[in-house]
């Protein structure tokens, strides 16, 4: 397996296939469903970014990935095809199996993430234990091997220390470590520089680029930072309200936005390159989970908003080469819509 | 990371100790650490003393025994403790009613309680944490079963419950340890379950979950660390409660049966003469008073101790 940087893999071939996934949870005021019909490809060495507000159902959607959902939650439909396979359709053993080896997590807040009553090295070892059954000396020499990769200075010294004796970034060093520890196929990476530091954070960022260029698995980068999605990523998925609304390459999302949340989203962050241009907020917030509006999602806080975005949600178009989008104001969605009227939907009103 | 030469003892962890650590003799380093820390300590050094003292006497009553803690002495009956003034160094600790050397029983004593609280205590915490652990961490029906069986039992008095099961068994040392474990393991189980429910919600156990760590795995390592410092604190009190509960016991005749000398029975035997001979009473109560605590002192160091996210506090 050659490192291949994301698109210029000869070979497209589909590692993650999420199809359709809906995720609910029963809450006092009703069923709410988090993620509603989320559909997204991951390709081999590819980095796809997953990007949206707080709340929006990107979190939600990585923990399905890995069946980590809490009770009451619970995965109320779809598929997550991995390698072909459904993992819905596996058992809890074989889930076990697949965690930490062929799919791995990196969390948010590295200081609650390592348990801080174990030294590190029992925390690493873990993994190549359950999974490989290491013994102990041999398991260590590889988390040397890892640290040593991830950047931690006298990594012999460090294994044998808390987790509370490292900085922050130093604990999400140790985190990748054991993230990669088996080289997974699929990292998941929940918002990994989000609890950090900026100055930490442009060191993580430059880790896991590194990281990217020397390996050869895949990654979702669940963010809601479009600076680190720009640095990173491949492709991008654009979420709100539980659903997905803009897939496109990394360059195309940035220069040429479709959807107006998309557009929304980049409106407010400050760029050097445009001049200035004033930020803007989107108006509104963001809709309860519970009852959402008719239509769109976000078709009340739209400023493009026709008629016909209140009757009927948008599916997920190719309207351009690679570049998906799920919005009236483009007639190929319309069209899209009219042609397969009649046949049950997939998408909910 | 550089070299602190003015540390204090109690900079448990810094890298010179971390240093000696290195794959070859882990675990000793670990005890030399430990040990440099309790000395460090003053409650911790007196706890350890006190704990140590009390083994010792355990391990060693018939050596320091002055005389068989059972041989009657009709004609040497009440004699009061050294320094008081009919008193003789021949009893340091005077004589009972029967004229049996109080400071003999109350050693041999020590052995008794020693073994019950430290037996039971044993018992009841290891099966009460798993039980509270398995409550916790898989919710449902095992959550539902275990617990209605920890309210079920708490609904009836301890004494009862006690009384029942020795009835039914018989009095005698280990029974009595079984009807105790019985009756203490329901303060474990909730404990532990509480904690669980708790830090079944943290990251760190959602992330072990992430990289695929076995369900027991995951109480074993993740769960049952975290809250061992608790268990250590509700432990440490319990000893001293057992050796109560083992002296009630023994006085409603169900426990220890009496030529065999128990702090508990000393008591009970002694309070009935309190205003003749306060000495029957007075130093095996001072013997309990002082084992709960040495204990105490050192569960309170070892619960700072063991519990790494307490230390950057001090």
């Amino acid at each position: 397996m050659r490192a291949t940087n994301g698109r210029a893999a000869a070979v497209d071939e589909v590692v993650l296939d999420v199809r359709d996934l809906r995720v609910q949870f029963p809450t006092r005021r009703g069923l709410l469903t988090a993620v509603d019909g989320v559909s997204f490809q991951v390709r081999r060495g590819e980095t796809l970014g997953l990007v949206g507000e707080s709340g929006c159902g990107k979190t939600v959607t990585g923990l399905s990935i890995l069946r980590l959902v809490e009770q009451p939650g619970r995965i109320s439909g779809g598929q997550i095809l991995f390698h072909g396979e459904d993992l819905l359709a596996k058992s809890e053993r074989e889930m076990r199996r697949l965690r930490g080896d062929a799919i791995s997590m990196i969390f948010q807040d590295p200081t609650v993430t390592l348990n801080p009553v174990l030294r590190i090295s029992e925390q690493m070892t873990e993994v190549l234990r359950y999974h490989r059954g290491m013994r102990r000396s041999e398991a260590r020499e590889r988390c040397v091997e890892l640290l040593r990769l991830v950047g931690i200075p006298n990594p012999e010294e460090r294994l044998d220390h808390y987790p509370h004796e490292f900085s922050g970034g130093m604990q999400q060093r140790v985190i990748i470590a054991i993230a990669l520890a088996l080289e997974p196929a699929l990292l998941l990476a929940d918002e990994p520089t989000t609890a950090l530091d900026v100055t930490v954070q442009a060191q993580i960022i430059d880790l896991l680029k590194r990281l990217k260029r020397e390996r050869a698995g895949s990654m979702v980068l669940i963010t809601h930072d479009l600076g680190v999605v720009a640095q990173l990523c491949d492709r991008v998925a654009v979420m709100y309200a539980g659903s997905i609304v803009e897939v496109a390459p990394l360059r195309e999302i940035l220069e040429q936005p479709l959807h107006p949340y998309t557009r929304g989203l980049l409106d407010c962050v400050p760029r050097l390159d445009t001049g200035g241009r004033r930020l803007r907020a989107i108006p509104g917030v963001v809709p309860d989970l519970v009852a959402p509006p008719r239509g769109c999602r976000f078709q009340p806080r739209c400023e493009a908003a026709l008629e016909h975005c209140q009757a009927r949600r948008p599916r997920l178009v190719e309207v351009a080469p690679e570049h998906f989008v799920a919005c009236y104001l483009y007639p190929q969605v319309l069209a899209a819509e009219e042609r397969s009227d009649g046949v049950p939907q997939a998408v909910h009103p | 990371m550089a070299e602190s030469p003015v540390a204090p003892a109690s900079t448990r962890g810094l890298p010179e100790f971390a240093g000696y650590s290195v794959e070859a003799e882990p675990r000793f380093a670990g005890v030399r650490r430990l040990l440099g820390d309790l000395w460090a300590s003053k409650k911790g050094t007196v706890g350890a003393l006190i704990v140590l003292l009390l083994l010792f006497t355990a391990a060693f009553a018939p050596v320091l025994a002055p005389v068989d803690p059972t041989k009657q002495s009709p004609r040497d009956k009440w004699v009061p403790p050294a320094l008081t003034t009919r008193g003789s160094w021949a009893h340091p600790f005077g004589t009972d009613n029967l004229g049996r050397d109080v400071l003999s029983r109350v050693i041999y004593g020590a052995r008794v309680s020693v073994s019950a609280g430290f037996l039971v205590i044993l018992v009841a915490a290891t099966f009460g944490s798993l039980m509270g652990a398995l409550a916790g961490y898989f919710g449902g029906l095992a959550d539902t079963l275990i617990m209605r069986l920890v309210d079920f039992q708490l609904s009836f008095p301890f004494v009862l419950l006690a009384i029942i099961f020795m009835a039914i068994f018989g009095p005698g040392f280990y029974n009595i340890v079984i009807a105790l474990a019985i009756a203490l393991w329901v303060n474990y189980a909730r404990l532990v379950r509480g904690e669980t429910l708790k830090l079944r919600e943290l990251e760190f156990v959602q992330a072990a979950r992430a990289i695929g760590v076995p369900r027991l795995a995951i109480i074993r390592r993740h769960i049952l660390p975290n809250v061992l410092p608790g268990i250590l604190v509700l432990a440490t009190l319990d000893v001293a409660f057992v050796i109560i509960y083992e002296a009630s016991l023994s006085f409603l005749g169900l426990g220890i049966q009496p030529p065999t000398p128990s702090w508990g029975i000393l008591i009970n035997e002694g309070y009935r003469y309190l205003a003749e001979a306060w000495w029957m009473t007075v130093f095996p109560a001072a013997a309990i008073i002082l084992t709960s605590l040495g204990i105490n002192l050192l569960g309170d160091w070892l619960r700072d101790t063991i519990d790494p996210t307490l230390m950057r506090t001090n």
